[in-house]
């Protein structure tokens, strides 16, 4: 949903549920890990205000998680790493929204076309879900708006997508990945396939065969694990995932887990590595907790065993592709494109929505959607 | 330089005529084969009636042929071509020619001659129209590519669900039947009832598949709705429901006059399937198409339907001090504000300035984008006109003072001269309408971009209008003069 709010679909607070109003019987604390000591079972806390004075504490366990998610992989491009947005969290994507409505404002003003076209053009690298949807939001975002903006024209936009292979969505099946390029292609959204982002300059893109200016770059192109697992003497993965067992236990290290986009998981039922998506790490997280219960309880652990229910994404506007897993037929799949895969997409999503405020304040943006222009408003953007 | 020049153009022009004389054709067979049916169903000489169809066919083919891009559109102007024929020949120029020769063309004559006009709509116009106009559709991509198959059958299905829930509740309650009448023997209550919802529902599918890309907003379906509807009384009630009953055609002008009630009814249902279909199909549009950024207007909802209330109002207004002496005298628009029918003081007069500002409205509401001319827009008036008068003093008048509706032909020829009052106050409702809409958009239209947006609001130029005018103003002035 962070390319719905990158797209001015979502109110940003609107998806996102605090800890606090969830986990009732847990000890909550915010603070930055900064560092954790294995061998005396302890975790260094820094507490401090983001930017301000530090408050350090340490905090000793008997069992600890690792869930730590992933971030930006720039792979050494120093310059895309300065000048890109990252699209990994929500403060990303209303970063990227505010960002399209100054491009749209700053456009609006400038008579030097070369100069408003690359304010007007939005890069996005990597064709994966992230990259696929967000460039279709934007795309439909930046469109719709123009209708504020009598001064720019429709053709002055353009939403580049970048994307290394020969065809986008390499997580879905060839026809539905073919599908949403073509329903993408339509609605405006240029493709530059087999192509390599291989620098970044103030107003250019440059690309393995040749550069796009433009004002606009995001990054979605490469995901590593938390730079935290590089401090912890463990075993970790050529990503630089923790290496975890069957039962996500981290080997040589009694009271020691890890789950999600930091741990390199293997189905214990296939031996085949688990892709890092929420799908995924929700059902580590049920496998991890009755795991630690049963080690507490001294009984023998479960290996973690997850067959995917399939994949979902939605291209731009009422138009998704879905390739949904055959209950009891694992290695079949359906497919679904257009109206109905979007309802679908709707649907599920709304469904894993935690909340029922959530599932309503969702529901009432997505039919204000129905009838009124997206807001242009810049909200105030958190550093 | 020439010959490439040259050489596109007779290509052009041979498949053009390939293609003529191939609809030509066409035309002509089914254009015979209606005259076979014609001399079936009234037992006029078979050359004759051939010679007929297969003229009928051919001239239809040669002069409307490339105005019936659609099923849709070639029904409509199928039917309103057969209509002019029977006003020019069996009506017109018919008497002037017979053994009992006179000068003019009398309405006994017309009375006498009403055969020939069922069997024109029903067994030339209809078929001829559809087939020519579904053949151009199936081999046109581009007019395939403007067509949605789902949102035609959706909207027109929920559209004849919804009209005919509407309306078998409504007649049930007098026991009356319009769209099953011509059934010799009605079977019992329960079944009529779902007899009728099935015709009405059936009506739906087929109006949302014929005129989708014809019908553009609410006025429009309901000029749609009353040709359409007017054609199935024709189809329905004077020729299928007969048939299916085993019992013998009867098209002459008794049958229809005793058929009268029935015709109202089945205008009244147009109007409420074209109501509900139009709104359907908004709700279609907003939700699928509108709402895509990509199609954003400049304006948010609500502008515009308040504009159109404004102008409506101010043009409404301005037809009834127009149309005041007439529809004083007939006492029409006084009775529905529950006054005497004599100005008598200044009051008076308000109530009905106030009651025509908003029937105004109404017509801003249902008419904006259908005209951008004065002729075209003189056209939607009569129309609207005409609707008001079906509705206002042949339905809910009398509904509202007796609770009971009355669809005899006594009272529409008793209430005729108010059909001219209406006729009067539509037009010029609808040249006011379009004097503000012009002053506005003089200076909104400075904006290319809103230029573009309006243009493809307005009705485009090549749509059957035209036809739908003379065919629904046409009958539907006639039919009362013809049937009363």
């Amino acid at each position: 949903m962070l390319a719905e709010v990158a797209g001015s679909s979502l109110e940003p607070s609107h998806i996102s549920t605090p800890l606090r109003t969830s986990l009732h019987r847990t000890e909550f604390i915010r603070a930055r890990v900064t560092g954790v000591d294995l061998e005396n079972r302890k975790v260094k806390l820094d507490a401090g205000a983001t930017g301000g004075e530090s408050c350090e504490s340490e905090l000793s366990y008997d069992h600890i998680v690792f869930a730590l998610g992933a971030v930006s992989n720039y792979l050494g491009l120093s310059n895309v790493q300065r000048l890109a947005f990252d699209f990994k969290s929500l403060i990303d994507a209303i970063r990227i929204r505010n960002h399209v409505i100054e491009m749209f404002e700053r456009a609006d003003r400038e008579r030097d076309p070369e100069a408003r076209q690359a304010l007007l053009t939005f890069v996005v690298a990597g064709g994966g879900f992230a990259g696929a949807e967000l460039a279709g939001a934007l795309n439909d975002f930046s469109r719709g708006i123009l209708a504020d903006y009598p001064n720019l024209r429709n053709g002055e936009v353009r939403v580049v997508l970048v994307h290394s292979r020969d065809r986008i969505l390499p997580e879905l099946s060839e026809s539905l990945a073919r599908y949403a390029q073509t329903r993408m292609e339509m609605r405006g959204v240029e493709f530059r396939l087999n192509t390599r982002l291989s620098d970044a300059r103030e107003g250019v893109v440059v690309l393995s065969d040749g550069e796009i200016p433009a004002e606009t770059l995001v990054w979605t192109a490469g995901t590593a694990p938390n730079p935290l697992t590089k401090t912890l003497s463990l075993e970790k993965d050529k990503r630089g995932a923790l290496i975890v067992d069957e039962d996500l236990s981290v080997p040589g290290y009694a009271g020691v887990w890890a789950r999600g986009d930091c741990a390199a998981v293997m189905d214990a039922k296939t031996d085949k590595p688990c892709p890092p998506t929420a799908q995924f790490a929700l059902r580590e997280a049920a496998t991890l907790a009755k795991n630690i219960r049963a080690s507490l309880e001294g009984r023998p652990t479960k290996g973690f065993h997850f067959d995917s229910l399939g994949a979902l994404c939605v291209v731009g506007h009422q138009t998704a592709c879905a390739e949904l897993t055959i209950p009891f037929a694992r290695s079949k799949s359906m497919r679904f494109s257009g109206l109905l895969a979007w309802f679908m997409w709707r649907g599920i999503y709304l469904g894993k929505l935690p909340s029922l405020e959530r599932k309503i304040r969702v529901l009432v943006d997505w039919t204000v959607e129905l009838f009124f222009p997206k807001d242009i408003v810049q909200t105030i953007e958190l550093r | 330089m020439s010959v490439t020049q040259t050489i596109p153009a007779i290509d052009t022009e041979t498949t053009v005529n390939r293609l003529l004389k191939a609809e030509s054709v066409i035309g002509l067979a089914v254009g015979l084969a209606g005259g076979a049916l014609q001399s079936a169903a009234l037992g006029t000489a078979l050359t004759r009636s051939l010679l007929v169809g297969g003229l009928y066919g051919l001239a239809f083919t040669i002069l409307l042929g490339q105005r019936t891009r659609t099923a849709g559109a070639g029904l409509i102007w199928g039917l309103a071509s057969a209509l002019l024929m029977w006003l020019v020949f069996p009506a017109g120029l018919g008497p002037l020619f017979s053994r009992s020769f006179h000068s003019m063309a009398t309405l006994g004559d017309a009375r006498d001659q009403f055969p020939f006009l069922v069997s024109y709509l029903v067994c030339l116009g209809m078929p001829v129209g559809i087939v020519l106009g579904a053949r151009k559709a199936w081999r046109s991509s581009e007019s395939e590519s403007h067509f949605n198959w789902t949102r035609a059958a959706v909207a027109g299905g929920l559209a004849g669900v919804l009209g005919g829930a509407i309306f078998d509740r409504w007649m049930s309650a007098g026991e009356f039947f319009p769209l099953l009448s011509g059934v010799s023997q009605l079977p019992s209550r329960g079944t009529s009832l779902v007899l009728q919802f099935l015709i009405a529902v059936l009506m739906g599918v087929i109006f949302g598949v014929l005129f989708q890309r014809d019908v553009r907003g609410y006025g429009s379906c309901m000029g749609w709705g009353i040709g359409y509807s007017m054609l199935w009384w024709f189809l329905g009630p004077m020729t299928l429901l007969p048939l299916v009953s085993r019992t013998p055609l009867d098209w002459s002008s008794d049958a229809g006059s005793a058929m009268f009630g029935p015709l109202v009814g089945h205008i009244l249902y147009g109007l409420i399937l074209g109501v509900s279909y139009a709104t359907i199909d908004r709700i279609w549009i907003r939700l699928f198409i509108q709402s895509d950024p990509l199609n954003r207007e400049p304006h948010g909802p609500g502008l515009r339907v308040l504009q159109s209330l404004g102008w409506g109002a101010i043009a409404g207004f301005a037809g009834g001090i127009v149309s005041s002496p007439i529809m004083l005298k007939t006492g029409v628009l006084t009775k529905v504000a529950g006054l005497d029918t004599s100005f008598s003081n200044w009051h008076g007069l308000l109530v009905h300035l106030l009651v025509s500002a908003a029937i105004g409205m109404t017509f801003g509401l249902l008419f904006r984008n259908e005209f951008t001319n004065l002729s075209a827009g003189v056209a939607w008036g009569w129309l609207f006109g005409l609707i008001w008068w079906y509705l206002g003093p042949m339905t809910l008048l009398p509904l509202m003072l007796t609770g009971v509706c009355d669809w005899s032909t006594d009272a529409a020829s008793a209430l005729l001269p108010s059909l001219i009052g209406h006729l009067i106050f539509g037009a010029v409702t609808a040249c006011v309408f379009l004097l503000l809409q012009n002053r506005y958009l003089h200076w909104m239209l400075l904006d290319p971009r809103i230029a573009a947006r309006e243009k493809r609001r307005i009705r485009p130029l090549g749509t059957p209008a035209p036809a739908l005018w003379f065919l629904a103003l046409g009958l539907g002035v006639l039919l009362p003069i013809l049937l009363g």
